[in-house]
């Protein structure tokens, strides 16, 4: 055999290479139904697996959740300096409600350190402004 | 919302889905990769049975890093085929007992594994002659003229460079033809 001749049958069995290649390219092996579920068996496991360690944590969630409920709402509320705030606001109304406004004026006129006739004509409004006329009221009772 | 293996949702999108909990989406994507993880694996392997083992191993990976999986790093086929390859090598190593890379390439029509080739079945012939191929070469022309992979891509599951692996496709080609000489009268190549 000569070289050409040589080439040639090398040119030709790499043509038959790649024929025989491109035929097994084509051919798809069928998915076997039991590996199928052999792999949705373990994809089923993983995400039972995933879910798994979160049930101790979801146990305990109930005081979580208490807890950040009670957070949240003193973050929204501005914390406990604030809850404070209200708190005091809320005893100091309840106080007036039960002394009423004649004896706050008299608490205010000790705490600001002057007489309650004065207290009475202390006026930051010109004229008859509603709470001049109330005080006047309340003084003619 | 079902899913099947046609459906037009992305690869990443599908795995993600399942990453979130999504049967449907698991139920596609085992459609759509485990023929290609067993196709490979048992191109690599030459035997059914463990390549079903390496499938079923590769789709566990996959579920496995569904969760973290990070979008537009890397192909989804082409993280499987690397997986599978990896799994391959491993299988192929402990079944020999020795490095691979320490086996001596074949010379071209190596008599006494052509001898070997018993079987006259063309893709029997093909199955024998990839066995006998050096693991690195196999899985180069396995992934370039089997699964159709460009060399690019071929290199990014080998994790080499793509002269790399145009050399061992070239190598591992004109071995499979030197392989392929001895039978092609029986493969009905012979009067051709």
């Amino acid at each position: 055999m000569n070289w050409g001749m040589a080439m040639a049958d090398r040119n030709h069995q790499a043509d038959e290479l790649d024929t025989l290649l491109a035929a097994a390219s084509r051919e798809l092996p069928e998915l076997p139904p039991a590996l199928l579920a052999r792999v949705l068996e373990d994809a089923e496991a993983e995400l039972a697996a995933r879910a798994a360690p979160r049930l101790p944590m979801a146990a305990s969630r109930p005081a979580a959740v208490t807890g950040g409920i009670l957070a949240d709402l003193l973050a929204l509320i501005g914390g406990w300096r604030a809850i404070s705030g209200l708190a005091t606001a809320t005893i100091a109304g309840v106080w007036i409600g039960f002394a009423g406004l004649g004896t706050l004026s008299v608490t205010a006129a000790d705490l600001l350190g002057v007489s309650s006739d004065t207290l009475v004509t202390f006026n930051l409004l010109p004229g008859d402004d509603v709470f001049a006329l109330a005080m006047g009221l309340e003084d003619t009772e | 919302m079902a899913f099947d293996a046609s459906s037009q949702a992305s690869d990443e999108v599908l795995l993600v889905l399942y990453g979130n909990g999504d049967r449907g989406a698991a139920r596609a994507l085992a459609l759509r990769f485990t023929p290609l993880a067993l196709r490979v694996a048992a191109r690599m392997l030459g035997d059914r049975a463990e390549a079903e083992d390496v499938a079923q191993e590769a789709m566990l990976r996959l579920w496995r890093v569904a969760p973290e999986w990070r979008q537009g790093e890397a192909r989804v086929s082409t993280w499987l085929y690397r997986v599978v390859a990896n799994l391959c090598t491993d299988r192929l190593r402990r079944r020999r007992g020795v490095g691979l890379d320490e086996i001596a390439e074949p010379e071209d029509g190596t008599p006494g594994v052509v001898e070997r080739m018993i079987d006259t079945d063309r893709a029997s012939a093909l199955q024998d002659a990839l066995d006998a191929l050096p693991e690195r070469q196999r899985q180069a022309v396995v992934l370039r003229h089997l699964e159709g992979l460009t060399n690019p891509e071929i290199a990014a599951v080998m994790q080499i460079g793509v002269e790399a692996v145009e050399s061992l496709t070239a190598r591992g080609k004109r071995a499979l033809a030197a392989l392929l000489a001895g039978q092609r009268d029986e493969l009905g190549y012979g009067h051709g």
